[in-house]
């Protein structure tokens, strides 16, 4: 009787004994000040922890960023295999494949997932996103998609103009023009904000994103906007002819060549090819390229 | 002969079966993987390189774990027991010993790989995507004579060392081929004399564990190489197998044992 008594009656004292402490934890805590808490020396300890979870995640984000490269040639790393002869180099190049291939079309998807833990390890390299995002928009054909991962980047960064000015170009894809312009006029309000730029690059995106501003204001009929965007270019870049020749055509009110719409299509065309075209490793590889627009 | 090493062999065998690494290893792999299969990657569906690439990872790190630790353990075993005496005073030669062993373990290993590749081709079909019948058998068979290759590697080392060692010295030795080896000659290209000379003798002393990785075919979906290639590559390794084996034999013919030793 005794011992069912004590049986029953254990639990309920230990689950009164641990609300009591709690309690008392609760209010010490309260009581206690800041700094007794969390003294300089437990800060400068947990300021050195972010800094190491920092280099980490920046660690893991470019492993998961190069494993995502290696995909996208079929495997084949940066690092090349010494040359040499004899039968054990050609059994190695017969048993791995060396040749300098892409993927391309639906197979993008495979650099997917590596991009993705890139941007889940390293959310503040904006070109983890910036290459997800172009890819999906492109060879995937999954713009809903490429938008949700810009839309995270730019909660991330919320000071870079790159990640708008990219959603820009999606959304010139997509033809959604008055989208496309938002961001655009979003991109260049923060420029530069804190995007890091290289020396040589800012101005020739900044240009960049003006042409794609003005073509599209011009497709929506604002004329004078993209009359004074032209003109924003030619004073960076004088020596635009085409520029010149289009302000002459909005102010005449004559009809251009090209139409916006079709001078978008070619600007995405190009920025398509270069962004394709655009790979690090391309000397010294034989080419064997798999993209299907380049045969047609 | 073979009678006696087949033997020495299914001693091993019996004693793998009784204890739990190999399941362990196995429930580590399957969780790991349906962990990874699980992922939402970006609500793509036909995303399935990484789980392959990952799944073939594992299996790697994996077998080279469960080989090392079987064929380290497998000699000195026998001497901290004491059962070394027993076996040593029937009518068995060191070498079929030392063969059975490499052998037992060899076999394990390869039984467990080909449950590690199931597990894979099974998750990879559960996620929609699929390797070629051909090109995973290539794969399979190379990855089992680096198996075999490591346990030579293990069992040699282990002639002279305790197990611990052994096995500490067998993961250096597989770090080394694996990841030193390779940037050798890019290490002896600037330098000229003795050093150079040596780097690149030792790079073509030791065996390539490049050769035996069949992933990039099977990842990338590239074709199966040619049965020629697929046999020079088993006969390199089966030399090198061959050459450790040896290497072992001679550290353990003229052993002499005591039980304090080797603990």
């Amino acid at each position: 009787m005794s011992t069912s008594g004590t049986t029953i009656r254990t639990p309920v004292l230990a689950s009164a004994a641990i609300l009591l402490l709690s309690g008392a934890a609760f209010s010490l805590s309260c009581r206690l000040p800041d700094e007794a808490v969390c003294p300089r020396s437990l800060k400068d300890a947990a300021s050195s922890a972010a800094v190491i979870e920092d280099t980490v995640r920046s660690a893991v984000g470019a492993y998961c960023y190069r494993q995502a490269d290696t995909f996208f040639h079929r495997g084949v790393s940066e690092l090349h295999p010494p040359e040499e002869s004899g039968i054990v180099a050609f059994l190695s190049t017969e048993i791995r494949p060396e040749e300098h291939q892409h993927l391309s079309g639906q197979g993008i998807v495979d650099i997917m997932p590596w991009l993705e833990f890139a941007m889940e390890a390293d959310p503040h390299n904006v070109d983890y996103a910036l290459v997800a995002a172009f890819w999906l928009a492109t060879d995937a054909g999954r713009p809903d998609i490429a938008h949700d991962v810009m839309r995270r980047a730019r909660l991330a960064n919320p000071g870079d103009c790159r990640l708008p000015a990219e959603e820009a170009r999606i959304y010139i894809r997509e033809g959604r023009l008055h989208d496309a312009r938002r961001l655009a006029d979003l991109a260049l309000s923060i420029f530069p904000g804190s995007t890091p730029f290289q020396p040589d690059d800012a101005k020739p995106f900044f240009r960049d994103v003006l042409l794609h501003r003005a073509i599209l204001a011009e497709a929506e009929a604002d004329i004078p906007t993209a009359i004074r965007d032209l003109n924003a270019i030619l004073m960076m870049y004088p020596e635009m002819n085409t520029i010149r020749e289009r302000i002459v055509h909005l102010q005449d009110g004559s009809e251009p060549r090209d139409s916006a719409r079709k001078v978008l299509r070619n600007l995405m065309i190009q920025y398509d090819k270069a962004r394709e075209h655009h790979c690090e490793r391309e000397e010294g590889h034989d080419h064997d390229h798999e993209h299907g627009d380049e045969t047609q | 002969m073979f009678l006696k090493i087949f033997t020495v062999a299914r001693t091993l065998w019996l004693e793998l079966l009784r204890k739990k690494d190999l399941y362990v290893l196995l429930i580590l792999l399957a969780s790991l993987l349906v962990a990874l299969v699980s992922l939402d990657i970006l609500g793509l569906g036909g995303a399935v390189g990484y789980v392959k690439d990952v799944g073939l990872l594992l299996a790697w790190v994996f077998g080279w774990g469960l080989t090392v630790t079987i064929a380290s353990r497998a000699l000195p075993q026998e001497e901290t027991r004491g059962t070394v005496y027993a076996l040593l005073a029937k009518p068995v030669s060191r070498f079929e010993v030392i063969f059975g062993k490499w052998l037992g373990t060899w076999v394990t290993v390869s039984a467990a790989l080909a449950l590690f590749y199931t597990l894979v081709v099974a998750v990879t079909a559960l996620k929609g995507g699929k390797f070629y019948p051909i090109v995973l058998v290539q794969g399979f068979l190379l990855h089992s004579v680096a198996m075999g290759l490591v346990a030579a590697v293990s069992i040699a080392l282990s002639t002279r060392l305790n197990a611990d060692a052994t096995a500490t010295l067998s993961y250096v030795f597989a770090a080394a081929v694996c990841f030193v080896l390779p940037r050798a000659p890019d290490f002896a290209a600037p330098r000229t004399g003795a050093v150079s000379t040596l780097v690149l003798a030792a790079y073509h002393a030791l065996p390539r564990m490049a050769l035996f990785d069949f992933r990039r075919r099977l990842v990338h979906g590239f074709g199966p190489v040619s049965w020629h290639t697929l046999a020079a590559v088993l006969c390199y390794g089966a030399i090198f197998i061959a050459i450790f084996l040896a290497l072992a034999w001679l550290g353990y013919r003229n052993k002499r044992f005591s039980r304090t030793a080797v603990e």
